[in-house]
């Protein structure tokens, strides 16, 4: 939920509601005093749900699913255990540091796994985690113990009774949780969302990728430290098989799932299941750990949503139907009415309009480009420009390498050759994100929205990489993501999830993400492919009125069929090198374009 | 007819990608579906030969087609898609035998076939055995046309076969395509943006917009259509 | 001399091994694009029925092997069937599912068979002293049956026509269906494949190391290390890769004997961090 369109009541409410089982707990040793099984259970359940909570910011949230979260919480345990052992300090200390050590940890692994996707990310995490369970027992690190386990240190939870222990354990979690979730309903989580649901496009909306994988790797290691680092304390021993086994890892991957992945809350459900489940199970003897995967395997088969999910879901249900949701009602911007006019927006000033042919105040200048895939020439020799404020149509046929030279000046791709300047400033090369900030924007051919947001949501991730800020510190993002959701006509259907949206407003949402960034420039990828006539005749008249405004447009398409009357100049290219370039007019009497147009095959 | 299509609807999501069409094709025709980009051509084919979920009826020699695209693939529908879809770790005569996979006959038999289809396109023998993401563009598509010759179709379907070309290749394969309708009488379906391309093959056309036939007619009749001619023949 | 004949002869022994166990599951990848992580427990299980066979049951040693071989070129396919094809559209849970399979195939065996190790009859007996080194008849048999099997597999592959199809369907599935191919099928074969792979390199290595359920995951890790050494999905290069491991392995082994367990992690990782597409790398499609 975007705080743009908060509903603060009901989100209060909510929050409220997690309040009840909190304090049902923090009153267990009282109702359950003569019970210190289920109050041992009850704190390691306290502990998985610290490490379930941190596997999801990670891989429920950003998408970078982790299959050796044992790293971080051997790396958490160890250093608090060796730290103590070593100087005698006071576990309030060397809990802490065991979990920033964790969280460098988790930068340390970062490192390889932004470079590595899906199956191969996995492979890592699981890869790494078990490289440190065999190289611990190899350092010889304890004086009692086999696999490197180190026994009884001299400061840790040792003189505590179980109900402190209990407590302190509930106060980690409580804080933790409250912790995680203000990251989840923050800036940073809603990028950590944009970053799984679509990578390329998170990118092309100006966040900067690596830098956000890297802080939840970070935030991550830091929380599954921490815990691991409490989990030792409490049992008053390291050990390969309490923190570094590839058993830890799987089931705090279980616990997470069965939870319900991405949703933060989730996973403690999904901890406390799983740990009364396994503790419980233990007067079964050898069958348990039979009984126990057999179950989990079950569950994540029937239920993969996680049992939680599920059970949220239901009860959403069953509370709209207590109390049916109103309709979030809009107030009526200024801003939003002076763009329906058309008025010039007020943020930017607008440059005036360039005559055609003017080469000297170039905004974008791209110069000898050129790109090769394996032995293939995508781009070669690539020049043109584009004046501020001026509507340049990029025209060539289907794989003429249109969408690459976007990429390229996107840094997507990294050019072969050539240069990309902007505003006079050189920009070749440039990641995706820093691109955005220096003031271009894309939109992509077939429509990415990220399909789990509303279309206000959509427009509020652009809004977050920080440029229309730094421009105008004036307008608050809400407003600023209503504005551009009015000026592309969406602000009716703010609200609406992009799988309910036609072809049509799927184009005017990839046009208000971009207009989100702010940008003086605006590259459009076909935006209307696949139009009927009367919609392109809509998003004709949307790109006219952004360019009185002030933005300098570069509209690609494959044919100029319906394009003659928008653009004040065209580029024609075809194999990857430009063929034409001129007034509309005067390209389509270009003997080359005729060639490459109109004549068929068989001549 | 071979083929008939009877009121197909595709739905991606919530967004209906094709309305209503219906079209035909009689055995030895070469039709041809043209229209801009994204007006549904490439999903109009993968409704056909299985790969869309769809509404509606199509035939094939007067039965319902089965659902997988093997199984249409197998009654001898044989698709040359949009990206040619060609094994690119696969030498090109290992590309060129496994078109002849739904054929159940001997070592033979697939030579004289691999011999029409060199024959087509002389570049190919001289790659035999070169892997098949090492070709160019170009020999790419002919390579994909002569995989689906190999399964001795009975209608073959070609996606936009020269996309992206140079207009010498598209010449080689304009004169393939002409020379595989006079040789064997092949029943083909074109799906193309080319239109003066398609124009120069086909018998009939149909031309589909935003998902929906629009019109329909021999060449000959939608040549004569000012509208038509003006807005896809560039005159 | 003898030190290198140990190397040379063992390394080549260790390696063929892992070989048959690196093609099984670059296989499943290549074709169905899921990691099974229960292969290296398909090892172990296979290994485990034999003994079950050939000690319990006191069957002869060459059907208590035809026995596991044919037993695990069941159950791979069938465990596809059941566990894996309903959830292949959510990768996640495929990871973690065949993982927690792998945990209760061991959990089984412990239960049957308990936690001692135990060790495989020989299919033959008597040594030979070569180079200077004694090696088992044993250990001869078992590289030259999986360089057999090896050599056999890969000329299924590249000469006939369901080989032709296995290859076509991982490099291009649309491809695959428009010229005829069962995906389903091809798959379920690819999956007895793999299986019947498994449980020889259990079986082999079972009689001259020995096996207990709840071992250290090795077969695991070094079909990843192989297969992504090699390059997903390619089976030439997983080959490679199976026998750059078997060598660094039995190098390292041979000087620094603690540290023979990282060698392949520590491959893996160097590889997986400087060029994940492998060896003989394909761009990830």
């Amino acid at each position: 939920m975007t705080p743009a369109l908060a509903r603060p009541k009901w989100q209060l409410i909510r929050y409220a509601l997690y309040l009840i089982p909190l304090v049902f707990l923090f009153l267990v040793p009282q109702l359950f005093a003569q019970n210190p099984f289920l109050l041992n259970v009850l704190i390691l359940a306290n502990i998985w749900a610290i490490f379930a909570m941190s596997w999801d910011i990670l891989s429920g949230y950003t998408g970078q699913i982790s299959f050796g979260h044992s790293f971080f919480i051997g790396l958490g345990g160890y250093t608090s255990a060796l730290l103590s052992l070593a100087t005698g300090w006071s576990p309030w200390l060397t809990i802490p540091i065991g979990g920033v050590v964790a969280a460098l940890g988790g930068l340390i692994l970062a490192a390889p796994a932004l470079r590595l996707r899906g199956p191969y990310l996995a492979l890592i995490t699981l890869v790494i985690a078990l490289a440190l369970q065999r190289l611990v027992p190899m350092l010889n690190l304890s004086s009692s113990g086999a696999e490197g386990a180190i026994l009884c240190f001299p400061k840790c939870f040792i003189s505590y009774n179980v109900t402190t222990k209990y407590y302190y354990s509930l106060i980690l979690l409580a804080l933790v949780t409250v912790g995680l979730l203000l990251v989840a309903r923050s800036r940073l989580g809603r990028a950590f969302e944009a970053i799984r649901d679509d990578e390329e496009a998170a990118a092309a909306a100006g966040l900067h990728v690596s830098k956000y994988k890297s802080l939840a790797f970070l935030i991550s290691g830091f929380v599954a430290g921490l815990g691991g680092a409490f989990l030792v304390n409490h049992m008053t021993f390291a050990s390969s098989g309490l923190v570094l086994s590839l058993n830890v890892s799987i089931e705090v991957i279980i616990a997470a799932v069965l939870g319900g992945m991405g949703t933060i809350i989730g996973p403690i459900g999904g901890a406390y299941f799983m740990v009364v489940l396994r503790e419980y199970l233990r007067p079964l003897g050898i069958w348990r750990f039979f009984i126990f995967t057999l179950l989990a395997i079950l569950v994540l088969f029937f239920l993969p949503r996680g049992l939680f999910t599920e059970l949220r879901l239901r009860l959403r249900q069953f509370w709209r139907q207590l109390f049916p949701s109103t309709p979030v009602s809009y107030r009526p911007l200024q801003a939003a009415a002076d763009q329906a006019d058309g008025a010039p927006r007020p943020l930017q000033s607008v440059p005036s309009p360039k005559q055609a042919g003017d080469a000297s105040d170039w905004l974008l200048e791209v110069k000898d480009l050129r790109k090769a895939f394996g032995g293939l020439l995508a781009v070669n020799k690539m020049s043109f420009g584009v004046h501020p404020g001026e509507i340049l149509g990029f025209i060539g046929p289907n794989g003429a390498g249109k969408t690459t030279v976007f990429n390229l000046i996107m840094g997507l791709f990294h050019p072969d050759g050539g240069q990309v300047r902007f505003r006079g400033r050189e920009i070749t090369g440039w990641l995706p994100h820093r691109v955005v900030g220096a003031g271009i924007a894309r939109t992509f051919q077939i429509p990415r929205p990220f399909a789990h947001k509303t279309v206000a949501e959509n427009v509020a991730i652009p809004a977050l990489s920080g440029r229309h800020f730094a421009r105008s510190r004036s307008i608050r993002r809400e407003e600023w993501v209503q504005r551009c959701c009015a000026r592309t006509g969406l602000l009716a259907k703010a609200d609406i999830y992009p799988s309910e949206l036609p072809d049509a407003d799927l184009r005017r949402l990839e046009i208000a993400k971009a207009l989100a960034t702010d940008p003086e420039l605006l590259l459009l990828d076909e935006p209307f492919a696949g139009l009927s006539l009367a919609e392109m005749e809509e998003i004709s008249q949307l790109i006219e009125r952004l360019r009185r405004e002030g933005h300098a447009i570069v509209l690609v398409d494959h044919n100029m069929r319906g394009l003659m009357k928008l653009v004040d100049r065209v580029v024609v290219i075809n194999f990857g090198e430009k063929l034409a370039e001129g007034r509309p007019d005067q390209v389509a009497e270009n003997q080359d374009v005729q060639e490459a147009y109109l004549a068929g095959g068989g001549r | 007819m071979i083929l008939t299509v009877k009121d197909l609807d595709v739905y991606y999501g919530k967004a209906q990608a094709l309305h209503e069409v219906n079209l035909s094709i009689e055995a030895g025709e070469f039709v041809s579906v043209i229209g801009p980009n994204g007006a549904g051509k490439t999903t109009l084919f993968n409704a056909i030969s299985g790969f869309v979920p769809h509404r509606g009826q199509i035939n094939f020699e007067e039965r319902p087609l089965p659902r997988r695209p093997d199984q249409i693939v197998r009654l001898g529908i044989i698709h040359c898609p949009e990206g040619r879809s060609l094994f690119p770790y696969l030498s090109v005569q290992d590309n060129l035998n496994l078109g002849a996979y739904r054929l159940k006959v001997g070592d033979r038999q697939i030579n004289t076939e691999l011999e029409t289809v060199y024959q087509l396109f002389p570049v190919l023998k001289g790659r035999a055995r070169q892997m098949a993401h090492t070709l160019s563009g170009g020999e790419q598509q002919m390579l994909a046309i002569g995989r689906a010759l190999m399964g001795r179709p009975k209608l073959l379907m070609l996606d936009e076969p020269t996309l992206g070309l140079a207009p010498i290749v598209r010449a080689n394969i304009s004169e393939a395509l002409r020379a595989i309708q006079q040789r064997y009488r092949m029943t083909i379906l074109l799906a193309e943006q080319n239109a003066t391309f398609a124009f120069e093959h086909s018998q009939r056309i149909y031309l589909l917009e935003t998902g929906q036939v629009v019109r329909q007619g021999t060449a000959d009749e939608l040549r004569a259509d000012e509208s038509i001619a003006k807005s896809y023949l560039g005159g | 001399m003898s030190t290198l004949a140990e190397i040379l002869i063992s390394g080549f022994l260790i390696s063929s091994l892992y070989a048959l166990v690196a093609v099984g599951f670059t296989m499943i990848f290549g074709v169905a694009g899921v990691m099974n992580l229960a292969h290296g427990a398909f090892v172990m299980v296979g290994a485990y029925i034999a003994i079950w066979a050939a000690t319990m049951m006191g069957w002869n040693i060459y059907l208590a092997f035809s026995l596991a071989i044919i037993g695990m070129a069941l159950f791979a396919p069938l465990v596809y069937r059941l566990l894996v094809r309903p959830i292949s559209k959510r990768p996640v849970i495929v990871f973690l599912i065949t993982l927690l399979l792998a945990v209760l195939l061991e959990q089984t065996m412990a239960l049957l068979f308990s936690t001692t190790p135990r060790i495989l009859p020989r299919l033959v007996t008597g040594d030979i002293y070569l180079l200077g080194i004694n090696i088992s008849y044993n250990r001869i048999v078992a590289s030259l049956i999986a360089v057999g099997i090896i050599g056999l597999l890969w000329f299924t592959v590249q000469r006939t026509k369901t080989g032709q199809a296995i290859l076509a369907l991982s490099m291009n599935r649309k491809g695959a269906a428009l010229v005829g191919i069962r995906a389903e099928r091809i798959t379920l074969l690819v999956w007895a494949i793999s299986g019947a792979l498994a449980a020889v390199a259990g079986l082999f290595s079972a009689s001259f190391l020995g096996i207990s359920p709840l071992g250290d995951r090795l077969p695991l890790v070094i079909a990843f290390s192989a297969v992504v050494l090699g390059g997903l999905g390619s089976i030439p290069g997983s080959l490679w890769a199976a026998f750059i491991i078997g060598y660094a392995e039995t190098i390292t082994a041979q000087f620094f004997p603690e540290a023979r367990g990282l060698v392949s992690l520590f491959i893996l990782i160097v590889i997986l961090t400087i060029r994940p597409q492998g060896l003989l790398g394909r761009e990830i499609a």
